[in-house]
């Protein structure tokens, strides 16, 4: 089987081809070591890093960034915000807080990407 | 966010608080200006950068992937433990040529100021409905893409639940993905163009990870609704971009998201006559950053649009050094110097940056310029000719597309294009 993966690591956007021969895989088409790395794990376990936001109460904005501190799985986008929208937090947060450990996977915090300061 | 109240006169007054003037107001202090003032209009610092929170900045510049807060961040923190002075919540109406600076804000009132030198850092804005002519009723639910992001990402507020985006910028990509997570369907992204005008990596992570439909060569040709967005019809476009009758498609929707180019925000630098290249909708600058008018800076996506913040901020780190060192006096009959190079578009290119050259050796080293190129070209090589057709310097690149800005490091042949008065820059055949 043979999987066409388009590189998202840099803005060059290689078009790498895996094929899935047994249980090794070949490539073509990538520039540099970190294509090899990311087609390899874009058809084993494809993952993105998430980001979105979270209600902040006593601040001048409704909302504060966040993101996961490590790529989760992409089929866990979705589960990943319906967890974050039950959070509501308070103002001031400090940059980088982190707001939950062990987001969805041991090892990964979903943290606060912006200094916000009280009314 | 407050600070003291102003002083009178400044060394270097930057206008604009996001990443370009950030970086400039830092260079500057950091090269020995005193007295250093930003002034901004948000309510905070960091400008458009802190409604973008997805990933992707500061590969090139700290060799992380940063969001847009995380990146601002950075520079916001350094402004805050400094002594630069800054005001937000303020707006510069005027300019003059006797370097004062009108300023208007709620607890200040009216304030005139004065700076030795001034740096134009004020990015750009988004063209609208307005600037390509959609036909169709004018009701609410049509935004443009950035002005949805803030909305949501900073004011926390949903634009709609059926979306459609007309433009297929990297700003449209973004917000694709970015309605998605906030629950809404993005029925389909149209594109006038045969291929995507963001980046391929951006249509995979933010259109085909969810599965969103991208339309290429066609376009909006009517918005249908009283109050609301009821729906849109869309129509194939030829190769010279007219609508072809008979393709007209509809799609019930309820939002309308225009990503459709960026414009150099350049009211105050037009107003002091200062020069604009057409093509890049910014001032004429050096390759110190100085527009055509003495003590007068400019840097960031008020020049060109860049596709990297992270060339925003080297942009800003040398207008700000050589607005410092202009106000200190330390460059005082450079202006005038009679070597001075134009660079002339020839085959290939859209835009360059800077479209001057002068021999500021003593004091930096910036030999670098950057390109635009008006098609897709593989393996380029790019040639800088004198005005006889002899070739100066030669530079062989990968790879060139119009998507991707491309710097041309001219340092070895630096010396032999500042003996001419003018030189072309084309990619040959």
């Amino acid at each position: 089987m043979t999987n066409k993966v388009t590189c998202i690591i840099c803005p060059k956007s290689c078009i790498i081809e895996a094929k899935k021969e047994g249980s090794g895989i070949t490539l073509t088409g990538e520039s540099c070591s970190r294509g090899k790395k990311y087609a390899i794990l874009e058809i084993t376990d494809p993952r993105r890093i998430f980001t979105s936001t979270v209600l902040i109460d006593g601040a001048d904005l409704r909302v504060v960034p966040v993101r996961t501190t490590k790529p989760i799985k992409k089929n866990d986008w979705m589960n990943a915000k319906k967890i974050i929208d039950k959070l509501k937090l308070d103002a001031p947060v400090e940059f980088g807080k982190i707001i939950m450990s062990d987001f969805l996977e041991k090892g990964i915090d979903l943290i606060v990407t912006r200094e916000i300061f009280s009314r | 966010m407050k600070r003291n109240e102003l002083l009178e006169n400044y060394d270097v007054a930057v206008i604009g608080g996001g990443p370009a003037g950030l970086s400039a107001a830092i260079s500057a202090r950091i090269n020995g200006a005193d007295n250093v003032l930003i002034i901004d209009r948000d309510l905070y610092l960091g400008g458009i950068l802190q409604q973008c929170i997805h990933p992707g900045f500061g590969l090139k510049k700290f060799n992380l992937e940063l969001t847009g807060p995380e990146y601002a961040h950075k520079f916001v923190k350094k402004v805050l433990n400094s002594d630069i002075d800054f005001i937000t919540d303020a707006f510069v109406s005027e300019i003059t040529k006797n370097n004062e600076i009108f300023i208007l804000n709620s607890r200040i009132g009216l304030k005139k100021i004065t700076s030795k030198a001034i740096i134009f850092a004020m990015g750009c804005r988004e063209r609208t409905r307005a600037s390509i002519h959609i036909p169709g009723y004018r009701p609410a639910g049509v935004f443009t893409a950035g002005t949805a992001q803030r909305l949501i990402n900073i004011d926390g507020l949903m634009v709609g639940k059926r979306v459609v985006i007309l433009g297929s910028g990297d700003i449209g990509l973004i917000m694709a993905r970015r309605c998605t997570i906030e629950g809404a369907k993005v029925e389909a992204v149209i594109e006038i163009l045969p291929y995507p005008s963001g980046l391929n990596r951006n249509v995979q992570q933010c259109l085909n990870d969810f599965g969103i439909p991208l339309f290429l060569s066609h376009t909006v040709t009517d918005i249908q609704g009283s109050r609301r967005v009821k729906k849109i019809v869309f129509s194939k476009v030829d190769i010279d971009k007219r609508t072809v009758a008979g393709t007209e498609k509809e799609i019930i929707c309820d939002t309308l998201l225009l990503s459709i180019g960026l414009i150099p925000e350049n009211e105050l630098t037009k107003k002091i006559g200062i020069e604009i290249d057409s093509s890049t909708g910014g001032p004429v600058v050096d390759n110190m950053m100085q527009t055509c008018r003495e003590g007068f800076f400019a840097c960031g996506n008020v020049v060109q649009i860049y596709d990297l913040v992270d060339y925003v901020s080297n942009d800003g780190e040398l207008a700000g050094k050589n607005a410092a060192l202009y106000s200190m006096g330390k460059v005082k009959n450079y202006y005038n110097s009679d070597k001075k190079v134009f660079i002339c578009k020839g085959r290939g290119i859209k835009t360059v940056v800077p479209q001057i050259l002068k021999d500021y050796s003593f004091l930096n080293k910036n030999k670098q310029i950057s390109v635009r190129v008006s098609d897709k070209f593989d393996k380029p090589v790019f040639l800088i000719k004198n005005n006889s057709g002899n070739t100066i310097c030669e530079i062989k690149k990968q790879y060139a597309l119009p998507a991707e800005m491309i710097h041309l490091n001219i340092n070895d042949d630096f010396d032999e294009i500042l003996k001419e008065s003018t030189v072309f820059l084309e990619i040959k055949e």
